[in-house]
């Protein structure tokens, strides 16, 4: 959902008093009974997903009413039956979401490549109804397709695996599909950890809940509100001539998505957890790794084990001598579930590359640092930072030509003059860059508070989560929210 | 302990915090406190201006960056109070806003951008704000849910904004904002901003809407019920001259001229071609363009005075 949209507060309130109130009455009077309980979040859910996204709702709606029917049927079935039910559950979910997220990739980047597209294509293959042209082809991704379809995908294949196949109840599918804080963009939740939660789901209200509740929405409104929103509008792509302006808007960059997609899991665990819900902590701290390896242990945690669960795992099956290769496409593949775009699959292929690059090399690098530096972790990490940097540079401009343009401005050492770094300091008046210096010593120190908690082998967000931290982001973030919230970056996702 | 007190820090930080940010916003710091301050100011203005009748004058920021009032006071013989405020008030609010100063026999002359014009609720970003900074929470009939998410965004002070307050205080030793400057005893601002952008021609893409002129109707009979009469003019605007526009001026005038007197120059629809009478905005004037402006709304105004004069 878009926490940053009012209106989804607006019908969180104006549904929970009175729904609240009525509970609390039948309650006390003993008429209430638990399934209302269920009814009433499946209701919430409902109508916050419908406000967020009409066209989305409707897409939704359908996907998950056939999903259902097609679990039930084959929980009712054994052996290859169950697994052919499965298969095309996989396949119609799959096509579902590569015809809304890929179409025009496919045929204008893709088939493009080797025939001309009339600019038109997408008027010329539609129909006329009721006055208005009606596309056969998706101009817009549906909010949330890309994450509840990875979730029902999940839920399809741990279903075909549970031992115990008893029938599952509708309300509880619609809430394990749809629960509000993370139905958007995630964290994408699998059977054996959310659905024991939703199943015959209860809203557990106690002060324990609220307390973690606050504190993680502290962190991921500061995060989101303060942190990336601020920097969302510095991030201007169109400079592909100065390569420290190219560096220091990749620098901002690889911060804003950060904290822009951190912050939007946390505040989803904290609501999640006002409810009673536990959700996947999404992100670890990801910027204090000293390898790639660790970087994808800690980031975007649930959609990683998803690929390695049900796409890499699967692929390689005994295989294990093509791992790397495997791996490879893996990344790859994960660079396209971002966006229907080149730029994300050079990306991804760049993450698999350097996995690659890490499996045969690492060690041996690791021995030849050892030797020389006292603390050869500070490099790992600010090579490790450095090449996340370099990704980022990929993942935030979709524009090819520009993107290559950029790439040889920064591999060409005479232009990184002083007279372009003076045109970098310049190109602020005294308020955007008084606003951005700002914004960045809050940024480093929320970086340096993970670090210090991964040095002393704390949770990651121990210190940020403190109770004398967390109601001080809590109070910045009023004080410093931008005026004008940014779209989350991974809702185009 | 109590169990509930562990969420004593997170309630305190959000209430200190927005205390903090609401009293940046609307007493000492952020725009609107300006606006506020602009706003009591003009009303003890026109409190103290005495006389029989008087020429009230109001708007958006379109009437109060434009106005000689001094010239237009000598012009007339008759005292003169510029009560323009901000566009992004909105109509439905700045009326109200100034209704109470409207004395008998006072002349109302209302300029309002087309920002106000063409607006399809009378409301603006600043409605919420202004009414509450003005102590009337909800002036001009907003609905409750943008009540609400307005009153609480009025805690909020944003980190943008409070950079510039800081930068202020460390360049120039306090707190400025677009509506600090003084104002002279007419009313009228006594710094004129300049444009750092390029120019272009404002084009108007449609006509007046249908609740701008229910809410103008509404308006002049207010003010008549005060014992004043309404007399309504076309902003100066550094403007397109293209079809769509004047079709749009002219209709906007036509709709305005059947509630009241109307004032302009029916040639140029009060479309100027000339950025340099122009200060920061297609509406603000500079020094010099306010004189040209104030010379013309004389001679448009005598007559309809002098109408009124011999009503009576």
């Amino acid at each position: 959902m878009n926490y940053s949209d009012f209106s989804f507060w607006w019908i969180l309130i104006i549904f929970s008093l009175p729904f609240f109130a009525v509970r609390y009455v039948g309650i006390y009077q003993n008429l209430w009974r638990d399934i209302y309980d269920s009814i009433g979040l499946m209701s919430l859910s409902m109508l916050l997903f419908f406000n967020a996204s009409t066209s989305s709702f409707t897409v939704f709606l359908l996907e998950v009413i056939f999903n259902y029917l097609m679990v039930q049927f084959m929980l009712r079935c054994e052996g290859e039956r169950a697994r052919l039910i499965a298969t095309l559950l996989i396949t119609f979910n799959v096509a579902v979401l590569a015809y809304f997220k890929y179409s025009i990739f496919f045929v204008e980047d893709v088939i493009g490549l080797v025939v001309t597209i009339p600019n038109d294509w997408q008027q010329t293959l539609g129909f006329s109804l009721f006055n208005h042209h009606v596309s056969l082809v998706s101009s817009r991704i549906p909010p949330g397709l890309s994450f509840y379809t990875f979730q029902m995908i999940a839920f399809v294949v741990d279903s075909l695996k549970t031992r115990k196949k008893k029938p599952i109840g509708f309300v509880d599918y619609l809430n394990f599909v749809s629960f509000f804080p993370q139905i958007v963009a995630g964290p994408i939740e699998r059977r054996t950890t959310f659905f024991p939660q939703i199943e015959g789901f209860r809203f557990k209200f106690t002060v324990d809940n609220i307390y973690e509740g606050f504190r993680w929405l502290s962190l991921g409104m500061f995060m989101k509100f303060v942190l990336a929103d601020n920097l969302a509008p510095y991030i201007d792509l169109t400079n592909s001539n100065n390569p420290w302006t190219i560096w220091f808007i990749t620098f901002l960059f690889t911060l804003r998505i950060y904290f822009d997609f951190a912050g939007y899991s946390f505040i989803a665990f904290g609501l999640a957890k006002f409810l009673g819900v536990e959700l996947t902590v999404n992100f670890l701290a990801p910027y204090t790794s000293v390898s790639i390896n660790e970087f994808w242990r800690r980031w975007h945690i649930t959609l990683s084990t998803w690929f390695r669960d049900y796409l890499f795992l699967p692929l390689m099956g005994s295989r294990k001598q093509w791992a790397a290769f495997f791996l490879f496409i893996t990344f790859t593949l994960s660079g396209f579930w971002h966006g229907a775009a080149w730029n994300f699959i050079i990306w991804g292929a760049y993450h698999g590359g350097l996995l690659l690059l890490l499996r045969y090399f690492g060690r041996p690098f690791e021995r030849w640092m050892g030797k020389r530096f006292a603390k050869p972790q500070f490099i790992s990490w600010g090579l490790t930072f450095a090449a996340i940097n370099l990704g980022c540079l990929f993942f935030m401009d979709g524009d090819i030509a520009r993107l290559l343009l950029k790439l040889k401005t920064i591999a060409t050492p005479w232009v990184y003059t002083p007279a372009n770094l003076g045109t970098l300091v310049t190109s602020y008046s005294v308020n955007e860059g008084t606003a951005l210096i700002v914004i960045l010593t809050l940024a480093i120190a929320v970086l340096l508070l993970e670090h210090i908690a991964v040095w002393q082998n704390k949770f990651e967000y121990e210190l940020l989560l403190s109770p004398w931290i967390s109601p001080a982001l809590l109070g910045l973030t009023i004080l410093l929210a931008a005026n004008i919230p940014s779209e989350f970056i991974y809702f185009e996702f | 302990m109590w169990k509930p007190l562990r969420l004593t820090p997170w309630l305190a930080a959000t209430g200190l915090a927005w205390s903090i940010g609401f009293v940046y916003n609307i007493f000492y710091g952020g725009e609107l406190s300006w606006l506020r301050a602009m706003y009591w100011q003009k009303k003890a203005i026109a409190q103290q201006t005495a006389g029989n009748p008087r020429l009230l004058i109001t708007g958006g920021s379109g009437a109060h960056y434009t106005l000689d009032s001094e010239l237009i006071e000598t012009g007339l013989g008759i005292p003169v109070v510029n009560l323009g405020l901000d566009g992004p008030i909105g109509l439905d609010v700045v009326l109200p806003s100034i209704i109470d100063e409207v004395q008998p026999g006072d002349i109302v002359l209302l300029i309002p951008e087309y920002l106000l014009l063409l607006d399809d609720d009378g409301l603006g970003d600043r409605s919420t704000g202004f009414g509450v900074a003005i102590g009337k929470p909800g002036l001009g009939g907003i609905p409750p849910k943008q009540l609400l998410q307005d009153v609480i965004a009025l805690g909020i002070p944003s980190l943008r904004s409070i950079t510039k307050s800081g930068v202020d205080v460390a360049t120039k030793g306090k707190m400025t904002g677009y509506y600090s400057d003084p104002v002279n005893k007419w009313g009228d601002p006594t710094v004129f901003k300049t444009r750092e952008q390029n120019w272009w021609q404002l084009p108007i893409d449609q006509p007046i809407s249908t609740h701008a002129v229910q809410r103008i109707k509404e308006f002049r009979q207010e003010v008549a019920a005060r014992g004043g009469t309404l007399v309504l003019s076309l902003p100066w605007i550094y403007g397109s001259t293209s079809e769509t526009t004047i079709n749009n001026i002219t209709i906007t005038a036509q709709e305005l001229n059947k509630i009241a007197p109307l004032i302009y120059d029916q040639t140029s629809l009060n479309i100027q071609t000339d950025a340099h009478l122009f200060a920061d905005t297609h509406y603000h004037l500079r020094p010099e363009g306010s004189k040209v402006r104030g010379k013309e709304l004389v001679e448009q105004l005598q007559p309809i005075i002098q109408e009124i004069r011999d009503e009576k």
